[in-house]
């Protein structure tokens, strides 16, 4: 997979017809080239963090919605040293005195 | 920005006063457009004049009987893939040209509802795909502060109109630094909301975990008034959150004590940074530290590889998203067409644009069997990494680093180098992986009138915070 190679114009042909599309084949065989190269950075750096799970959505719904009450907010920024809320949950000093 | 315009709650400050009435703004603001748009074109649409003149004359009436609403009389350019009822919404593509919504976005509705009057659609790349503004199907956007450079992107047309005076608050979305690129290149304001603060709902999907509705605006102000009406828990956006920002525009004008302030940089953000760019923010955390702030330096490795895993995901997103585009629901179609399936290759060939259609590609690539684990797994899980560093840094600091590795690009510089482009990205794709807000503001200008931006990042929901940390950046550096 290293390199320019005659396969990622092979893979161009199978992905212009998963994608529904025409394109400039010489362009895109560059393109795709580049860009897998880019990408094969991600594999060597996942080695290194063996039992990583992915993460699809940035948090679960059911963490963050909704946080209506004082104490659902308070649940939701609970991991926040420097968020101070109130009783109500409003934010009051949204940033932690030094010291 | 231009030298010269003025921010909105500056204006509404002249309406109050009845030194200025919105229909006197209004031909102000098609003034300027007249003179900018025939070399900017930061406008794909705009909205018929006397239609306008009759919208800011009731806008005056509110003002004369005190009923006006927070934003009575601001004039609101939207970003061309967020739906809107007056205007078409063209995603910058020939797939939608001429296409006019059935619904309009909630965000358009609420600033609506507050008073913002929407004065045209703006330029973007494609689909929101690209940070130049170059890959338009409707021509690109000019920077105004140098008409042979581009104004960042994708929301490059609504970071011009606010440069010359073309509108007084702006829309974009973001979804790896397209908001911020353009508030960096045009010296305006940009604010990516934390995840889910912003509905999504009829915004034109390109990555929806990724993305934000953003506000833009000249100053920061005005850029936290707006957020402020756009933020909100919304029924049709089911990743939308409840969080409530009331009074924000008014509570950041209170300030923030430098010695209550730690500020993180990451190194691996500031690698590869023109250095005239570095200097200026050396000079900014030396007075802050200087008024009590502790700076230091820190380490992120994973941040090293934020580019190739958020570039994956967006691709996926992004074919995923853009395979409803079959030649029969939506404007463009292939005529001639013998079959169903040549309809949906030819008008798919025909109307979407070159850097759209190589993502949908590298999209398929990497979600396509044998090569799903490899890529679009291993940057899910790089994705996980980068958000449990940032949540982990962001409790302790606020993080600070360069907007852009350079100044705006000229013309045509990054367009045959795709991944020239990529490379623009590098420090604002961090927060939309991590779902973090992040802000990007102006600190001064180069002698060639570029700007010098700065990026601040926070925890969730610290936006309150980032204003308040760049307020008091601006106002050290104005007074050095």
């Amino acid at each position: 997979m290293e390199g320019a190679t005659v396969n990622d114009c092979v893979e161009l042909e199978r992905l212009l017809g998963l994608a529904k599309l025409r394109i400039d084949k010489e362009e895109a065989c560059k393109y795709i080239r580049d860009v897998r190269l880019m990408m094969e950075d991600l594999r060597h750096v996942v080695e290194r963090y063996p039992g990583t799970e992915p993460l699809y959505y940035v948090w679960d719904i059911e963490e963050y919605s909704p946080p209506e009450t004082g104490e659902e907010r308070r649940l939701v920024l609970a991991n926040l040293e420097w968020i101070k809320l109130d009783e109500e949950g409003k934010v009051v000093l949204p940033w932690r005195p030094r010291g | 920005m231009v030298p010269g315009q003025l921010p909105y709650w500056k204006t509404r400050q002249r309406y109050l006063e009845g030194s200025l009435k919105p229909s006197e703004h209004l031909e102000e603001i098609f003034e300027n457009i007249e003179k900018w748009e025939p070399v900017i074109n930061a406008y794909i649409s705009l909205r018929d004049k006397e239609e306008l003149r009759k919208a800011s004359k009731q806008a005056d009436k509110a003002y004369m009987q005190g009923t006006a609403r927070p934003l009575e009389g601001a004039f609101l350019a939207v970003k061309d893939n967020i739906m809107t009822i007056e205007l078409p919404t063209t995603a910058g593509s020939l797939m939608l040209k001429g296409f006019m919504p059935g619904y309009e976005a909630t965000v358009v509705k609420k600033l609506k509802n507050a008073g913002a009057i929407i004065i045209g659609k703006t330029n973007l790349d494609e689909y929101a795909m690209g940070s130049t503004t170059e890959y338009s199907a409707y021509g690109p956007t000019r920077n105004p502060l140098d008409p042979n450079r581009v104004p960042g992107g994708s929301s490059g047309g609504s970071g011009a109109v606010l440069a010359y005076g073309g509108a007084d608050l702006a829309l974009g979305s973001d979804t790896g630094g397209s908001v911020r690129l353009p508030a960096a290149y045009t010296g305006t304001i940009g604010l990516k909301p934390t995840y889910g603060t912003v509905s999504r709902y009829g915004l034109i999907p390109y990555a929806n975990s990724l993305e934000q509705i953003s506000p833009m605006a000249r100053d920061l102000i005005d850029t936290a008034l707006l957020f402020e009406y756009m933020a909100g828990k919304d029924p049709f956006d089911a990743t939308s959150v409840d969080y409530d920002y009331t009074g924000l525009s008014e509570r950041i004008r209170e300030g923030l004590d430098p010695s209550t302030l730690r500020i993180c940089l990451p190194q691996e953000l500031f690698e590869h940074t023109d250095p005239v760019i570095l200097k200026t923010l050396d000079r900014l955390y030396g007075k802050l530290e200087s008024q009590g702030a502790t700076v230091e330096e820190i380490k992120i490795p994973v941040l090293r590889h934020v580019l190739p895993a958020y570039y994956t995901i967006a691709f996926a997103e992004a074919a995923s998203n853009l395979a409803r585009y079959d030649g029969s629901l939506y404007p463009c179609r292939n005529q001639d067409a013998k079959s169903w399936e040549d309809n949906v290759i030819g008008a798919r060939t025909s109307c979407f644009g070159r850097e759209v259609k190589r993502r949908i590609l590298m999209g398929v690539y990497v979600l396509s069997e044998g090569y799903r684990d490899a890529y679009y797994v291993a940057a899910s899980k790089i994705r996980r990494l980068v958000k449990e560093a940032m949540l982990s840094a962001t409790r302790h600091c606020v993080i600070s680093s360069p907007a852009s590795p350079v100044f705006p690009p000229r013309l045509s510089e990054t367009l045959d180098d795709p991944l020239k482009m990529y490379a623009l990205d590098r420090m604002t794709v961090t927060a939309n992986l991590a779902g973090i807000p992040a802000l990007v503001h102006p600190l001064a200008y180069t002698e060639q009138g570029l700007p010098i931006p700065v990026q601040w990042m926070a925890h969730p929901f610290g936006e309150e915070l980032l204003f308040r940390v760049a307020l008091l950046a601006e106002k050290l550096i104005q007074n050095s």
